[in-house]
């Protein structure tokens, strides 16, 4: 449904109509907003980094095929823009300072998918906005491929196909970053328990 | 099915349906398994955190800030309109490029006319040398700070003409051997006229109707003017520089070496001021007998050695021609 509105619109805003564009932005703001806020953990920068993904889209309007949907192609240019911003020296250095419960000396193992200590989630007796900061804190300390993963199965609930075209990795790559994001994700919440 | 198995498999579990064989078998092993059943429970536990963590919403401004943002134009054209309002359209890179292209040819043409005065300085046949400067060579080595003056001038292509008579002595010419013969060329009795300080003439010792004087080169005149300007307001004649009517009739010589296709390797300093310095030349034998007889217009001609002395036709005679006054 969302989708044949999102092709009337385009064809319309193309067409010159702007308040096309209007629907088009009050559609999908708050997902490509909730999406930058949980990939950049910043409400300011997510608001930016929204901003000029649909500045993005609508100056390449012209050229969408509609190879996928209007909704994918928002989401794979707000990861990358998203990815960009967190590369730039301003935010390596927000991560330095603000680094959350990773200890340097810990290395991914690739293999390794087992959880070592299954004690109950500390995620169980927290209040919801303990929860919360915990949870985003944590998934800021992990790296932008597995955060973008978990992000788009867990957070936004998209389909494994989705996400594979959002982030152009074949399924069993995203499957494997999955589980070791949720493993990764899962040693972040322990570990800060812990502290 | 044993722990390791199951826990590989344990996040498709949670996660996706898996085939329905692999579901019955994990289901089996966690009912009998606490560790990997806790583990479950913390992945289930950890999906649901995240999918209940709260949907941050755009602020309620956001679709007219992307409104106004989608009308100003993008960062590139308003760079490139800055750009032609700064440089005024098409207009300021047509002159900057006409400006270029005029600093383009006058480098190119500096270079060119550098290279062409570099050739005339080593080809006298382009450009005959001044009377009473001796005549160059090879190119003299540059030096940093150019003479100014026509005395400095002199002293100048003295130095470098002594340097070039000591190379020249030291290295025999590529190729053919050179022979060589000396010779004297006796000019006839009067001393040329040389002009005073007041305007006046000294005693001639060279008479106005010397052979010589229909032998002249356009420019010979010209360089007399030169000398006298150089001088002018005192002695016309300095220390150890040949008087004018010397000069010329060294000028003739040299003309008479270049038109047998010599060269004048070095100039000697003149002994005597109304008499030029002792020349040497190399010339190509087949033209030698035809220097000889142009000599032979200016004065008499006194071989210091073999008097029949013919070169080879395919050899290079290197000849010393010095000069005195006829008795």
């Amino acid at each position: 449904m969302a989708k044949e509105e999102d092709r009337t619109d385009i064809a319309d805003f193309l067409s010159g109509d702007r308040t096309a564009l209007d629907r088009l932005v009050l559609r999908h703001k708050d997902r490509v907003f909730n999406l930058c806020y949980r990939l950049l953990g910043d409400y300011s920068e997510a608001e930016e980094c929204a901003q000029e993904t649909f500045i993005k889209v609508f100056r390449g309007l012209k050229g969408f095929r509609f190879e996928s949907s209007f909704s994918t192609w928002l989401y794979t240019i707000a990861v990358n823009l998203c990815r960009n911003r967190r590369k730039s020296a301003e935010h390596r250095f927000w991560k330095r300072v603000l680094r959350f419960g990773q200890n340097s000396q810990e290395k991914e193992r690739p293999e390794d998918f087992e959880i070592e200590d299954p004690a109950p989630s500390p995620l169980v007796r927290m209040t919801e906005k303990e929860k919360e900061i915990m949870l985003q804190s944590a998934i800021d300390s992990l790296s932008h491929d597995h955060r973008t993963v978990i992000i788009l199965r867990h957070v936004e609930e998209l389909s494994y196909e989705e996400i594979s075209r959002i982030t152009g990795y074949n399924p069993g790559t995203l499957k494997s970053k999955l589980a070791r994001a949720r493993l990764l994700l899962q040693k972040r919440l322990q570990g800060a328990k812990d502290r | 099915m044993e722990c390791s198995k199951a826990k590989a498999i344990l996040f498709e579990y949670a996660d996706t349906d898996i085939p329905a064989e692999f579901r019955e078998e994990v289901e089996a092993h966690l009912a009998v398994c606490r560790s990997c059943a806790s583990q479950l429970e913390a992945l289930k536990e950890q999906s649901d955190a995240l999918r209940t963590l709260a949907k941050v919403e755009a602020p309620t401004e956001f679709l007219g800030q992307v409104r106004s943002r989608l009308e100003k134009p993008p960062v590139l054209s308003r760079f490139k309109d800055r750009l032609s309002v700064l440089f005024a359209g098409k207009r300021f890179f047509q002159v900057a490029g006409a400006a270029a292209m005029a600093v383009l040819v006058m480098a190119t043409a500096q270079v060119v006319l550098r290279e062409s005065g570099h050739k005339t300085l080593l080809s006298p046949a382009e450009s005959p040398p001044p009377v009473g400067s001796p005549p160059s060579v090879e190119a003299p080595a540059p030096s940093p700070a150019r003479p100014q003056s026509l005395p400095e001038i002199r002293r100048e292509n003295k130095k470098a003409l002594n340097r070039a008579a000591t190379e020249a002595k030291l290295r025999p010419s590529p190729g053919i051997e050179a022979q060589s013969v000396s010779l004297t060329l006796k000019l006839p009795g009067a001393s040329p006229r040389v002009k005073s300080r007041g305007g006046g003439f000294k005693p001639e010792n060279m008479s106005a109707s010397s052979p010589s004087a229909g032998a002249h080169a356009p420019g010979a005149g010209r360089v007399e003017q030169d000398v006298s300007k150089g001088a002018a307001g005192s002695s016309e004649v300095s220390e150890g520089s040949p008087a004018p009517e010397a000069q010329k009739i060294a000028s003739d010589v040299i003309r008479m070496i270049e038109r047998a296709n010599g060269k004048v390797l070095s100039a000697g300093p003149a002994r005597d001021p109304n008499q030029p310095g002792t020349l040497l030349a190399e010339m190509p034998a087949a033209n030698y007998h035809a220097f000889l007889d142009q000599l032979r217009q200016l004065g008499e001609i006194e071989f210091k050695g073999d008097k029949e002395f013919s070169p080879a036709p395919d050899a290079k005679v290197r000849v010393s021609v010095g000069f005195a006054t006829r008795d």
